[in-house]
């Protein structure tokens, strides 16, 4: 098989934005299990629930694409939020096994409504980020990948700022890093778990809303999704933030070259990659090296 | 000030604080001894929140603080600085600091506040940039300490200030303690070398297996005989 140099920057490209929105998946478990130490099987949700809701608001509603990107990744935070005060507060003081199921039950009742609101059809989302090829010279760019990378960068900047430059991302991190201590320091720790769900929420929010114009939207989109944004997290080393950036954009990229050799086993190869890296690095790329 | 009136803990069903009673009025320094296991650590959770009082009641400044959220009892001015320091290991020093002053508003007093601290302890701003786990031992003692002081405590609890330092920095610890209560905060110290606790301390308390069975003036305590054999080892 023969590439050009354009090809393989298109490849190349794909799959950096994949990998994006695979880091935005992986943050959010990361933040969310940094809380409270549980892996969310519903993160995949939150993603269905981002592309949904834009559908709605940008098809249905005909908002900007701006004004609907915002509202949904927001409106799925709220999501994240509802779900933490109603299902993992009460559940806290139990084994944390418990919460994990939990997880699963959220995610089939999400998607169970989401059934019932969207229906079963997979649902065309308009390529607003334009569908003609842009040319640089000898490159040919598809503009929607330009766009993912461009958006998931300034999500992902946000977020960074929020966590090194504001006192509630500080309080955040303090709180994920020794509980009683920072309830020790005044911060209501309740409020911080609350926090922490509506981000990691969010961020699936932001990544579902993204990737619709460029797939198909169904309700049981997130299945995916989710599987990929926590192989993403586990391969850069579950439960740190570097990890599930440079997680995210390894898979994406490997995926995006693999794809392009056998394009069949595009989503096995995720998965072998992921257990390659880890018996080679237990703890993950970006990972402590214990164990 | 504070008023702990026959204070029952449990930790699943073992019931380990069994009618802790005792007070601390205002600007004193109030030392409890007690043996490792004994409900110390216990009695300090129970007054900053973190644990459940069973039975009994937390008194302070007059109203009832049984079992409040630990934020509002911070919000109240009570300060605890738990066993074995707990600083933010992967934070700076100086967001350390910055967290201890969560419950300020007023950014010119918490400004104010941090470059008293720094003045306090040097060490901390040379290393401000630096992760608090980094530090030393006695360093994050000082960490600790001086996150407590960035929300201006009126009370301060103490949980082993001294524990695993080194002689010349567990002088250093008591003489800060001792500082402290100089510019009017007052002190409840728990702690296991009774000897400079009691010589600190304006009255003491000894705890054993959750009850108090013993009070007086930090002069009266350590010269008890029981005392003496038990926690001075002589
Ligand atoms: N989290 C816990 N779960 C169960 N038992 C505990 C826990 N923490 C302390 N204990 C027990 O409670 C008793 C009092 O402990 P603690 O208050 O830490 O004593 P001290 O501070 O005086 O050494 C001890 O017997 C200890 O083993
Ligand atoms: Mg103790």
């Amino acid at each position: 098989m023969q590439f050009s140099v354009s090809d393989l920057v298109q490849i190349i490209l794909s799959g950096v934005a994949m990998g994006s929105i695979y880091a935005l998946m992986a943050l959010g478990f990361t933040i969310i299990y940094n809380a409270l130490r549980l892996i969310n099987f519903a993160q995949g949700d939150m993603f269905m629930l981002g592309a949904t809701f834009g559908l709605t608001l940008f098809v249905m509603w005909r908002l900007p694409f701006s004004v609907a990107f915002l509202l949904a990744g927001l409106g799925v935070a709220v999501v994240g939020m509802i779900i933490e005060r109603t299902v993992f507060r009460p559940l806290r003081r139990y084994p944390v096994l418990n919460l994990i199921i939990a997880t699963i039950g959220i995610s089939i009742t999400l998607r169970a409504l989401a059934l019932i609101i969207w229906g079963s059809q997979a649902l065309l989302f308009p390529p607003v980020f334009g569908d003609k090829p842009i040319t640089v010279g000898k490159l040919v760019l598809m503009p929607h990948y330009l766009w993912i990378i461009g958006i998931a960068v300034v999500v992902i900047a946000l977020l960074q700022a929020f966590f090194t430059l504001t006192l509630p991302g500080k309080a955040m991190r303090a709180t994920a890093q020794n509980r009683d201590a920072a309830a020790l320091m005044g911060i209501n720790v309740f409020r911080m778990d609350s926090l922490a769900s509506a981000i990691s929420a969010g961020l699936g929010g932001f990544g579902g809303v993204l990737i619709a114009p460029v797939f198909f939207v169904t309700t049981e989109m997130g299945a995916l999704a989710g599987l990929k944004g926590f192989a993403a997290a586990v391969l850069g080393g579950f439960g740190t933030i570097p990890g599930a950036i440079v997680g995210g954009l390894v898979l994406g990229v490997s995926e995006s070259l693999a794809a392009s050799v056998v394009s069949a086993y595009r989503d096995a190869v995720a998965f072998v990659i992921l257990i390659a890296v880890l018996l080679w690095r237990p703890g993950g790329i970006m990972g402590r090296k214990t164990r | 000030m504070l008023e702990v009136k026959g204070v029952e803990c449990f930790y699943g069903n073992i019931n380990v604080l069994k009618g802790v009673s005792f007070r601390v009025d205002k600007g004193e320094i109030v030392a409890l001894i007690g043996a490792n296991g004994a409900g110390k650590t216990t009695t300090l959770r129970a007054i900053s929140g973190l644990v459940r009082v069973a039975k009994g009641e937390v008194v302070y400044e007059g109203r009832s603080i049984t079992n409040h959220p630990p934020y509002a009892i911070v919000a109240r001015g009570i300060v605890h600085v738990p066993e074995g320091r707990q600083v933010f290991q992967e934070l700076s020093v100086e967001d350390n600091l910055i967290l201890g002053a969560y419950t300020v508003k007023d950014a010119a007093a918490k400004r104010e506040t941090l470059r008293q601290v720094y003045e306090r302890f040097p060490r901390l701003k040379e290393r401000r940039r630096q992760m608090a786990g980094t530090l030393s031992g006695g360093e994050q003692q000082m960490l600790a300490i001086g996150r407590a002081l960035m929300s201006r405590p009126r009370l301060l609890l103490l949980d082993e200030p001294s524990m695993g330092l080194a002689p010349i920095l567990v002088r250093e610890v008591f003489s800060i303690i001792e500082e402290i209560s100089k510019t009017g905060t007052t002190i409840l110290l728990v702690e296991q070398n009774a000897r400079m606790a009691l010589k600190l301390a304006d009255r003491a308390y000894v705890l054993r297996t959750g009850s108090i069975v013993l009070s007086g003036s930090g002069r009266e305590v350590a010269a008890n005989p029981e005392v003496r054999e038990a926690y001075l080892a002589e």
